[in-house]
């Protein structure tokens, strides 16, 4: 197996299921959001998202806060220093596989040469 | 040309967030109207009791407008925007050049950093505002030192111009671009009175930024019903 390969092994299982990844992504991008943002913006239905938000959280990479602004009472979610250390590493090895490598060098997996 | 990044297009995603009610702009709109107001109906002396009193309500209120622009845009959408469509991060806080742009300067130092291609969306968004910036205070300085009727129409591009080259940043419609000029020309050929065209260069101002902002609000909240209220 190649190091690109194995780096592949080690993928975050917590982020890499496709609404957490979505819900990752948006936290990443703005800093904090609150529920009904994320619902929209991830296109997932109320209990589906807080199922996900509570893996998150028990992962310790998504902070859930009750705020008011002005008077409104708001949900907001933020992603920790783990979780943002954490998506960026998640990022990192992502991008080892879907960029070629800068050194002219390919380590993606090639076909074999026939030899029948 | 390639799309951009889901992390990228997030970001613009919510920076684009704070625009789409089209409050910000109907608050731009309100507070150009109000100056324009002052300017045009200044009380002569000895001045009448009631003029001077609706005079300085004008005033107070452009001052009160500008100074806690932040804060009121945040209030209104704390009653419209929030409930509807839920709560982003405001760019406000994300990129200080955005809020001295809008008077208010809101420096959160206490943030993560943002990742490296959202910064270089800020550092871009940046470059447009200064661009905008650059040449609104370039016709600006046109309108005060050249004494000539046709500046208005020159002025008029020039903003117009501007308020292009803004429109990604602040999702201005192409009213607002487009009915620069027209301003901008129908002083020229329409206003003759001498100290009148800058009191009617910011009415125009004002109110295109009504009509962008005001039509954006009815499609926000065409779009995005109040929630029910369900009573126990």
């Amino acid at each position: 197996m190649t190091p690109d390969l194995a780096a592949l092994a080690t993928l975050d299982r917590t982020i890499h299921e496709p609404a957490r990844l979505m819900i990752m992504t948006v936290l990443y991008a703005a800093s904090e959001a609150d529920f009904l943002y994320l619902q929209r913006e991830c296109g997932l239905t109320q209990g589906n998202l807080s199922s996900h938000l509570a893996k998150l959280e028990d992962a310790g990479y998504v902070l859930i806060e009750k705020m008011f602004k002005g008077k409104y009472p708001l949900t907001v979610c933020s992603l920790t220093q783990k979780g943002r250390a954490a998506f960026a590493e998640y990022v990192q090895k992502i991008r080892v596989v879907s960029e070629p490598p800068s050194n002219g060098r390919r380590t993606s997996v090639r076909p074999r040469p026939d030899k029948g | 040309m390639t799309s951009p990044s889901p992390v990228l297009e997030a970001e613009q995603r919510a920076w684009r967030y704070w625009f789409t009610d089209g409050l910000t702009n109907l608050m731009v709109g309100v507070s150009t109207l109000l100056m324009a107001l002052c300017l045009l109906y200044t009380p002569r002396w000895p001045p009448a009791p009631v003029s001077m009193a609706l005079w300085l309500t004008a005033l107070v209120l452009y001052v009160v407008m500008g100074a806690r622009h932040r804060e009121i845009v945040q209030w209104l959408k704390t009653k419209i925007t929030y409930p509807r469509a839920g709560y982003v991060q405001s760019p406000y806080s994300e990129d200080p050049i955005c809020s001295a742009n809008l008077v208010t300067v809101s420096l959160t130092g206490a943030r993560a950093a943002p990742p490296e291609e959202v910064q270089r969306a800020h550092s871009s968004r940046r470059t447009r505002m200064f661009l905008m910036l650059g040449l609104v205070m370039l016709a600006s300085l046109g309108m005060l030192t050249i004494h000539e009727r046709w500046v208005w129409a020159a002025a008029g591009i020039m903003i117009g111009a501007a308020m292009w080259l803004a429109r990604n940043n602040y999702r201005l419609s192409w009213i607002v671009p487009v009915g620069f000029p027209f301003v901008g020309l129908y002083i020229t050929i329409f206003v003759a009175s001498p100290g009148a065209p800058p009191a009617y260069f910011l009415a125009g101002w004002g109110v295109l930024f009504l009509l962008d902002g005001g039509m954006k609000l009815i499609r926000f909240i065409l779009q995005n019903p109040a929630p029910k209220v369900t009573t126990a």
